[in-house]
């Protein structure tokens, strides 16, 4: 689904954001990924890429053996409207709208016809568990509520690969375990994800980590065995990461 | 390494400094302004214009007047600008200010840091606003002599008025910044609102809707009330527009399939909703600018009937025995340009400032003026005419002691000239006596002459004639000067019927108004701008959202436009329906009809609304493109601070 080939990006006269130096790695159809790394890693200059919503400086994204640098502006923005769906650690859900319009707001681009958007919508929020809320406006429902609407706004119009930026960031224990049981979900049913989180429970909801530190990708692990054995791991390569480099070989795949 | 308070303040101008431009320029322009009015308040030459100028006392009144209104109205909304300012950015600075709290900062911690930026920046707008101040004033008298046809005028600047003009400056900074962060009171965490204070709120609420809705009463059955009332009801109405009317009404609409345009509406509404104080106050200063231009509208129309009598004339003096090379050279002028006009030489003698006329010069200006001629029965006979404007109304100590002189000397003092002409052609000239031809003969002094000239009058405002008139005026001006102590070689002078004159009072309004319509452009533009910085994080992050979520960059770009233009033009139009609320009930109040002034109103609102258009442009256009690039292209995450 997605191959990154020697992705390097870097901000000219900008100290803030952290440069990629050189990433290569695959996503292959229907995997659930996660990136780890420390603040400042670069996990979110990747997302970005991945997103289209950055030009990188060299290397390449290929999305369905597609290079991204190649689109066009329309080509850009249809991929984002009909392959893409992206959550957001801060929801991102526009205030003015109610829950029931907010997650409309992606079909607003598209021709779908208003009555199989209305059901499709109220199907999706059910799944969600928001059924009851559809009619208020965002500041009047709980932080887990409004993340499950970004879901259901990510969504609604069926993405093939779906974009997390630390989807539980802003949630608590109950809300996070509901959040990415919803996602594992997902992911069963074949949608493709990328998900940026700084906590490994929710690395250990995916099949495949990758480890950034300091814009290149230190380690990667692949999950093969029950999800609890896997927190294990990752947490260990986690503590491995902070410490200096033949410490990392030790976990690094052969 | 401790941190001052000095390098902390500095720190944050630096990180706020797009909060702090539209602060700092609304405090230069006022400044600016506010430096000029002061300068023609202090200055004694620009006083003493109307002793000179006799006949100008009236306008010269009416100018001072009009500037002291101006100032009040300057410092009223800069208080009121400062204020709101302040108080928005304690807002914006609400996580820093916890934060400092946490840390165990007390008010007066909160005073130091925000005074110390206040200070930084208000002083060097303060600095930088009486800088050009100054060279506005020099422009303002250029103006000045143009606009009300006068010599070249100097005026002094002394450094007390200026350190008076910066204490008070200071003064009104720190009161509205004092009343903000007391107002806020950061030191404190945040407290629910008792049950008496929200039955309060709710009572004060009621009131404010009882006194709009019979303000819009008053206005539509043209009671005169109206005025005291006015700006109770713009406030109150624009904030209940902003706040309740549009948001509900935009509500309303709910489309069956959901569209960008019920985004928009949506947005607007939310935009105008959360900011209805500053949109309000907005409202409040553009229909301030509105209304002002449509009284100079009304003035001109009234200002050019009362003038349209008046008959210009212009009097030369020079106190030679032989006329000059300058003298002959403006006769030769005006009899080229006007040989139909009327010219005549007025001799006179003087003692000191008591200057004597013989009565057959006096004579002979009365009959062409159509004006009672007098008579001298005896030799040693006289009467004193008016030379200031003051004398037509009383007799003054001058004049007294004149007369007392004029007795010693053996004149016997006939009853004063009754009529509006005054003859005070020079600064020199305190009392004027006219005296029989043949004692002004006998009088052992030099002969000092006057040349008259009859002008083109109002009535031929706008034509060739006028035109011509025009640049003779301003070929004496280039080379005149009026100063404090500088006898001027010329006057203007205005016979009238009428005491009022109509044109120069209506080009000095006019002046003030246009200076203080500016203004409240700029003030207006810059609530405008610190309101959307307010907005400007939340704005970035919702754009990063629609961009995420597939929407072009096009529709994004219509989004913006349409969003920015109706929550900038609203208030606008919210003013518009106020000032003509307060314009109909002034005409009514004039006893004059609504109907003649339908076309002149049009014309106002249309040259009104262009100087809007212009202010909110950089706004308008630019702000969204601003955000779009920030937003879009570079990255999709918000910045970690306010800069936009």
């Amino acid at each position: 689904m997605i191959e990154v080939k020697q992705l390097g990006k870097v901000y000219p006269g900008k100290v803030t954001e952290q440069p990629l130096t050189d990433i290569n790695f695959r996503v292959e159809e229907g995997e659930m990924v996660a990136v780890m790394g420390p603040s400042g890693s670069g996990k979110s200059t990747l997302i970005n890429l991945l997103a289209t919503l950055d030009q990188p400086s060299w290397g390449s994204i290929l999305i369905e053996g597609i290079d991204t640098a190649t689109f066009k502006r329309k080509e850009t923005t249809r991929f984002r409207r009909e392959t893409l769906g992206i959550i957001f650690q801060e929801f991102n859900l526009l205030d003015s709208l109610t829950v029931a319009e907010n997650m409309l707001v992606p079909l607003m681009l598209g021709s779908k016809k208003t009555k199989e958007a209305r059901e499709e919508m109220q199907h999706l929020a059910k799944r969600l568990q928001i059924d009851e809320l559809l009619d208020k406006q965002v500041d009047e429902v709980s932080g887990g509520q409004r993340q499950r609407t970004a879901i259901g706004r990510a969504l609604i119009h069926a993405p093939r690969l779906m974009l997390a930026d630390e989807p539980t960031g802003a949630l608590d224990f109950q809300a996070t375990k509901h959040v990415m049981e919803l996602l594992a979900e997902l992911n069963a049913s074949g949608m493709t994800m990328v998900i940026v989180t700084h906590d490994p429970t929710v690395a250990s909801y995916c099949n495949h980590v990758l480890f950034l530190k300091d814009g290149s990708i230190q380690t990667e692990l692949f999950r093969d065995e029950p999800r609890r054995v896997f927190f294990q791991r990752v947490i260990e390569s986690l503590s491995l990461l902070g410490g200096d480099e033949h410490h990392l070989s030790a976990i690094r795949p052969t | 390494m401790n941190i001052t308070y000095l390098q902390y303040a500095l720190r944050n101008i630096k990180r706020y400094q797009r909060l702090y431009y539209g602060y700092a320029l609304t405090i230069i322009v006022a400044m600016t302004i506010a430096t000029s009015y002061w300068n023609l308040v202090v200055s004694e030459s620009f006083q003493n214009i109307a002793k000179v100028l006799s006949q100008l006392n009236q306008v010269i009144e009416l100018t001072m007047f009009f500037v002291f209104i101006a100032e009040v109205i300057i410092l009223f909304f800069s208080i009121l600008f400062i204020y709101s300012t302040t108080y928005t950015m304690l807002e914006h600075r609400k996580n820093d200010l916890r934060i400092m709290r946490t840390l165990g900062s007390r008010f007066s911690h909160f005073l130091k840091y925000f005074m110390i930026e206040i200070l930084i920046v208000g002083g060097l707008a303060i600095t930088a606003g009486i800088t050009l101040g100054v060279v506005l004033t020099k422009l303002m008298l250029l103006s000045i002599e143009k606009v009300m046809f006068l010599p070249r005028l100097t005026i002094e600047i002394s450094i007390t008025s200026f350190l008076v003009l910066i204490a008070g400056a200071l003064l009104a900074l720190l009161i509205a910044t004092f009343l903000a962060i007391y107002r806020f009171r950061p030191d404190r965490p945040v407290r629910t609102r008792s049950r008496f204070r929200v039955r309060l709120s709710l009572i004060v609420q009621i009131g404010a809707m009882l006194v709009l809705f019979y303000g819009y009463f008053m206005a539509f059955t043209r009671q005169e009330v109206f005025l005291i009332v006015f700006p109770f009801v713009i406030f109150i109405g624009s904030f209940f527009f902003c706040r309740h009317v549009i948001p509900t009404l935009m509500k309303l609409y709910r489309p069956r399939r959901l569209s960008i345009r019920k985004l928009i509406v949506s947005e607007i509404a939310i935009q105008l909703r959360t900011n209805s104080t500053l949109v309000a106050l907005g409202t409040i200063l553009t229909s301030c600018a509105l209304s002002a231009v449509g009284l100079v509208f009304i003035f001109q129309l009234i200002g050019l009937d009362l003038s349209s009598q008046n008959q210009f004339g212009l009097v030369y003096y020079e106190e030679s025995i032989t006329p000059s090379d300058r003298s002959k050279k403006i006769d030769q002028t005006m009899t080229k340009t006007f040989p139909d006009k009327y010219r005549q030489e007025v001799r006179l003698k003087s003692f000191k400032t008591r200057y004597v006329i013989p009565l057959s010069d006096y004579n002979r200006l009365m009959k062409h003026l159509r004006y009672e001629q007098r008579t001298l029965l005896k030799t040693q006979q006289t009467f004193l005419i008016p030379a200031r404007p003051v004398q037509v109304k009383e007799v003054t100590s001058t004049m007294k002691k004149a007369k007392a002189e004029m007795e010693q000397a053996g004149y016997i003092l006939e009853p004063m000239a009754e009529h509006g002409l005054l003859f005070g052609y020079n600064n020199r000239i305190e009392t004027l006596f006219v005296v029989s031809d043949k004692a002004f003969a006998e009088l052992n002094r030099p002969v000092a002459r006057i040349r008259v000239f009859d002008t083109p009058s109002y009535t031929d405002h706008g034509t060739d004639r006028w035109t011509s008139w025009m640049s003779i005026v301003r070929e004496i001006q280039s080379k005149a000067e009026l100063g404090k102590d500088i006898a001027t070689p010329y006057q203007l002078i205005n016979e009238t019927e009428d005491e009022l004159d109509g044109i120069r009072i209506v080009r000095l309004v006019s002046f003030v108004v246009i200076l203080l319509t500016v203004w409240l452009f700029v003030i207006n533009a810059s609530f405008l701008h610190v309101w959307m910085q307010m907005t400007a994080e939340q704005e970035q992050k919702r754009l990063k959202t629609l961009f995420a979520l597939g929407f072009s960059k096009r529709s994004i770009q219509v989004f913006l436009f349409v969003k920015y233009g109706t929550v900038l033009m609203v208030p606008y139009l919210i003013s518009i329906f106020h000032a003509w609320l307060l314009f109909q009930v002034i005409l009514s109040g004039s006893s004059l009809e609504i109907g003649p002034f339908l076309q002149l109103s049009l014309i106002w609102i249309g040259i009104v609304t262009f100087c809007y258009l212009i202010s909110i442009l950089p706004l308008w256009v630019r702000y969204p493109r601003h955000l779009l690039k920030k937003s879009c292209e570079s990255s999709m995450y918000p910045i970690p601070d306010s800069r936009v």
